[in-house]
């Protein structure tokens, strides 16, 4: 008996591992490629439009250059004004890659009704939005060292400000700041700077979540962002605050909840539903706050 | 519908008017050594080749014609039959002492105790685990689970891997009704659902039934696991207990008055807090559970019984760099029971049962902290009636009033600038939904002709709240046709209401489980069922087997909408959609229940869809634990009068999950999103690779001494996932944040995992 025991526990210590994870390959489903637009009008600014073609899940096309459709025709109009926009790029120095989109020339005026109209292989897509959202005002920006969320533990930058009465508005974070090329993802501290060598360059960071005002008509309201990059002590970074109109609000708001699916246990996987009939995508308005300049106290 | 009450109600009549001048033969069946009710035995009577059942007390009534002398068998699976002789022309009480079967026996006495209850029984769909065998299957760490035995049955489906919910014919876990001693118990789980609340020691009988319900049993759709613990020894004090690796339990049960009364106490807990303390930062964890029944003979046609049951969970994880989560959960039941008979046809239970239930679970976001909390308090009242009014009728009715109220509570409050995080009182925050459910059943099993029987029965159930009522007619019909001595065919046709639902949600592994009434918003369940099955024993009933094909219609299943955040839930009711779903499948069952070496076979082909509204773009999609193949193999083999080892192997197809298949650059670049979002088109679009694993284990058995007295002892070995198979748990994606390549990642959460545990019984 004393010797089965012993053959056991070495057994029982020979087996002992650990749960795995490995990395799968998953055998595609055949997709129908899907035109996937994209474009907030901002008051005083002209409309940029990204313009991309959908591909599988795991098609190996990720580059602004693979996705982007080049051959559409492109229209916003309001009243007798039209707008036509055309393909331009500009550099992404993080990525160290040129993005692709359209771009016009006739700013956006608050309070006017526009009208989107893309032609793409003779098929139109059409999408209307009214640029009514007020300038929200910026009061505060804080620096916390630590803040708990579903995602664990971070630091995070804290937005004050009032918001605005008797206007249904949904809050965003924006921040826009110099780095150098030690800079990281904050999360997975991952790079591809290589590209900037010595020189310093611009990112431009876009809250996630979507923070409605429901209840809270021109009451103070606040929200802790976790900035995206790693940051050095005394970096000087302009700090802004978004507002959209509801529906986009929606349509960002589904990518968070869908985003927050694939890494969070007790949301339930969402199904993007469309703003503009028969692609995927969303054509609504925004206007930004001043800039709040925000140094990193570490 | 009308039409077939009156048909039913016509042939009971005329069955019942043609049984005239009778004897009755009745008694109680126990255990020899323990004084135990042998639940389900057999009683045969040679000459009218006709039989019966003892239940869940141990009683039965049989009722034949005048003869000169009666032949009478009793037998029970474990148990040597003993074979009577007595005189025909009289009514008799007659208790009987079954001894337990050793493994050494003379093989005809085995044959002479295999019952073919399977084959002779007009019910369908009914499974009694065979609570022998769940003691020597291997299982993880140690724990004897009967829970995982479950699993191993035809028409189960096993939850994740490790846990021991369990899905039957399709239906969503909380369609299963579990009840310990009568009282339901709504999360029989441990440890994340690795092992369950049930003690095995301290267990008599549990039975399953899928299909082909009886009328005494309503209130859920799927499935009816009935569990009987132990009354406790009422000869001499008993002590038994176990020694494993992350807990240990004793049980102790003995005489009150001998063979009058007897009492038995069973504890179980962890030490897993204790050992993991000095290696794991962040994580706490602890269960208990407590079993007590005691039972009294105060005449000798009156008997009480007072068991009860308490568990509890409490799980906390804090960690730096990810979720922040404590949870508490645990069940507590209490079952008052008199038993009294009448005379020797009717027999009598009325039963009055407490239960409570709770789950609380806390997370920190955003420095808020945010509490879901959810329970249930049951007080149920019941009384149930046996009348065996000839050998033709055995009839079951009664009346159950239960009252549950439920108390959802969700909140979350800013932390403060101290850090110190407040506590909230669920008993004076939440609001109390109270329902109430009222039901009268009747059941009779008719034999027709030696050949046909019929076993039909009509639920009444009436739900009210102070807002709405719902009121049901719920017909059962079960028929049988015996082909020959071994062979017979059944039919069963069930509608059942479920006034309660589990909102569950579709990714969450932990029992995040919240359990809401029927309402305005929330419609009772509703299902219909027909099963057909053929059942046939060889070599004098040493092997078993059955083929049953069944569909079944569900309505009123609920689901979170998309992108519900659970913690972030105040009203459930707003973030749920409802819709239906069909199953449809075959089950094949091969038994051998005796000789040296036992165990089973079964396999289940299965299909199982769910359509909802506002899920999927309201086009059909497979059911979360839709699984086409599942197979499990068990063996059980006494190698020597100290050995017996013992063997599971299953095999599921993987289960359905949901998946992209597109996916769309994001503008304004950055890491907003990752850089891409996804394009879902259909829900549970993908499976996870098949699960296979086999299990082993060793007992070693022997009979030792300690100051002067014997005692058995029990080692017992076995290893988990023997190959060490990789079974995916789930697929999780991630997008590189450079090259915003996505990345699909298998988690598997069970290796091979061996456990050496100690039993001993005195």
């Amino acid at each position: 008996m004393k010797k089965i025991i012993h053959i056991f526990s070495t057994t029982l210590i020979g087996f002992i591992s650990f749960s795995c994870e490995k990395v799968i390959t998953i055998k595609e489903k055949p997709y129908q490629d899907q035109l996937s637009i994209e474009c907030l009008l901002v008051p005083g600014q002209v409309p940029k439009l990204f313009l991309n073609k959908s591909v599988p899940y795991f098609s190996s096309k990720t580059s602004s250059a693979d996705l982007f459709i080049t051959d559409a025709i492109v229209k916003i109009s309001s009243g007798n004004e039209t707008d036509i926009l055309k393909p331009s790029s500009e550099r992404n120095p993080f990525l160290c890659q040129e993005e692709f989109f359209y771009l016009g020339k006739i700013p956006a005026t608050f309070g006017k009704t526009y009208k989107l109209e893309v032609i793409y292989q003779g098929t139109p897509y059409t999408a209307e939005t009214t640029v009514n959202q007020s300038k929200p005002k910026l009061h505060t920006v804080d620096y916390t060292q630590k803040f708990n969320d579903v995602y664990g533990e971070h630091e995070g930058i804290i937005l004050s400000f009032n918001d605005t009465q008797n206007e249904v508005n949904n809050y965003r974070f924006q921040m826009i700041r110099q780095v150098d090329s030690t800079v990281r993802t904050a999360n997975n501290k991952v790079y591809r700077t290589e590209c900037n060598g010595a020189n310093k360059f611009t990112i431009n960071e876009v809250g996630r979540s979507v923070y409605n005002d429901q209840n809270k008509n021109g009451l103070p309201m606040s929200f802790v962002i976790e900035p995206a990059y790693t940051h050095k002590n005394g970096q000087v970074a302009k700090v802004y605050l978004q507002t959209m109109d509801s529906k986009s609000a929606a349509f960002f708001d589904a990518l968070d909840r869908q985003k927050l699916a694939t890494y969070n246990p007790f949301v339930e996987p969402v199904f993007l539903k469309s703003l503009i009939a028969g692609c995927i995508g969303v054509f609504g308005s925004l206007n930004i706050s001043e800039p709040i300049e925000f140094v990193f106290p570490e | 519908m009308k039409r077939s009450l009156k048909a039913i109600f016509f042939l009971s009549i005329i069955s019942l008017s043609v049984s005239a001048q009778n004897f009755t033969l009745s008694g109680y069946i126990k255990d020899a050594k323990s004084g135990e009710a042998v639940i389900g035995t057999s009683i045969f009577l040679t000459n009218t080749k006709s039989g019966a059942s003892a239940n869940t007390y141990g009683f039965y009534s049989i009722t034949f014609k005048a003869n000169d002398t009666l032949g009478v068998v009793f037998s029970s699976l474990g148990y040597q039959a003993q074979i009577k002789k007595l005189s025909g022309r009289q009514s008799q009480t007659l208790n009987i002492d079954l001894l337990e079967n050793s493994s050494n026996l003379q093989e005809v006495v085995v044959k002479a105790s295999r019952n073919d209850d399977n084959v002779q029984k007009t019910q369908m769909g009914v499974i009694d685990v065979p609570m022998k065998l769940a003691n020597s299957l291997p299982v993880v760490l140690g724990e004897r689970d009967i829970m995982k035995i479950i699993q191993l049955l035809p028409g189960v489906q096993a939850g994740n891997e490790g846990t021991t919910g369990f899905y039957v014919r399709g239906g969503n876990s909380d369609q299963n009704l579990v009840q310990l001693d009568e009282a339901t118990v709504y999360n029989p789980n441990h440890l994340f659902g690795l092992f369950s609340t049930f003690n095995s020691n301290a267990l008599n009988r549990v039975t399953l039934i899928k299909g082909g319900f009886p009328a005494q049993y309503g209130g859920r759709l799927s499935s009816v696991l009935d569990i009987t613990m132990k009354e406790g020894n009422n000869k001499k004090v008993a002590v038994e207990g176990g020694i494993g690796l992350i807990s240990s339990n004793i049980t102790i049960e003995g005489p009150i008055k001998k063979e009058k009364g007897s009492f038995i106490v069973s504890g179980r807990r962890t030490y897993v807090d204790l050992l993991a303390k000095p290696f794991v930062k962040g994580i706490g964890y602890t269960f208990y559970d407590l079993n007590a029944k005691i039972n009294y003979q105060i005449t000798p046609k009156d008997k009480l019984f007072l068991s009860g049951f308490y568990g509890n969970d409490n799980a906390n994880y804090t960690g730096a760099s990810s979720l922040n989560y404590g949870i508490n959960f645990g069940n507590s039941t209490a079952t008052f029971r008199w038993n009294h008979l009448f005379n020797q046809k009717l027999f009598a239970n009325t039963s009055f049962i407490l239960n409570n239930y709770h789950l609380g679970l806390s997370t920190i976001q955003s420095g808020y902290v945010a509490q879901l909390y959810s329970s249930i308090k049951d007080i149920n009242a019941k009384t149930d009636f046996e009348y065996y009014p000839n050998q033709n009728h055995n009839i079951r009715f009664g009346v159950n009033f239960s009252t549950h109220t439920f108390a959802p509570f969700s909140a979350s409050i800013k932390i403060p600038n101290s850090g110190k995080i407040p506590k909230f009182n669920p008993d004076s925050l939440a609001i109390n939904t109270h329902t109430n459910e009222l039901a009268f059943y009747f059941n009779d099993e008719i034999k027709i002709s030696p050949n046909f029987s019929l076993n039909v029965g009509l639920r009444v159930q009436y739900f009210y709240t102070k807002d709405i009522s719902y009121k049901y007619l719920e017909p059962r019909i079960s028929t049988k046709i015996n082909l020959n001595q071994e062979t017979s065919l059944k039919l069963s046709y069930t509608v059942m209401n479920q006034f309660l639902h589990l909102i569950p949600n579709s990714t969450a592994s932990l029992p995040t489980d919240i359990w809401i009434p029927a309402s305005k918003i929330t419609a009772p369940q509703q299902s219909k069922q027909i099963s057909l099955g053929i059942f046939k024993n060889f070599k004098e009933n040493a092997y078993k087997t059955s083929l049953e094909v069944y569909y079944k219609d569900m309505k009123n299943q609920a689901l979170f909408k998309e992108g519900t955040l659970l913690t972030q839930v105040s009203v459930i009711e707003n973030n749920l959609t409802f819709g239906k779903g069909y199953s449809y499948g075959a089950e094949l069952f091969i038994e051998k229940n005796s000789g040296k070496f036992n165990g089973w076979l079964a396999y289940t082909l299965s299909w199982t869809n769910q359509t909802f509204k506002d899920l999927n773009f309201g086009k059909e999609f497979p059911f979360a634990y839709d699984r086409r193949h599942n197979l499990s193999l068990v063996g059980n083999y006494d190698l020597s009068k100290h050995w017996m080892l013992s063997g599971a192997f299953v095999f599921n197809t993987g289960r359905p999950y949901t998946l992209p298949v597109g996916r769309v650059d994001v503008g304004n670049g950055g890491t907003l999103y990752n850089g891409t979002y996804a394009d879902y088109t259909e829900r549970n679009n993908y499976r996870l690779n098949n699960f296979h694993r086999l299990d082993v284990s060793a007992i070693y058995k022997k009979t030792r001494q300690i100051f002067h007295k014997s005692y058995e002892s029990e080692w017992v070995f076995s290893i988990y996932n023997l190959y060490s198979r990789r079974n995916p748990y789930f697929v999780y994606l991630s997008t590189n944040e450079v090259t915003k390549l996505p990345v699909a990642t298998q988690v598997s959460l069970l290796p091979a995992i061996p456990s050496v545990s100690y039993n001993f019984k005195f």
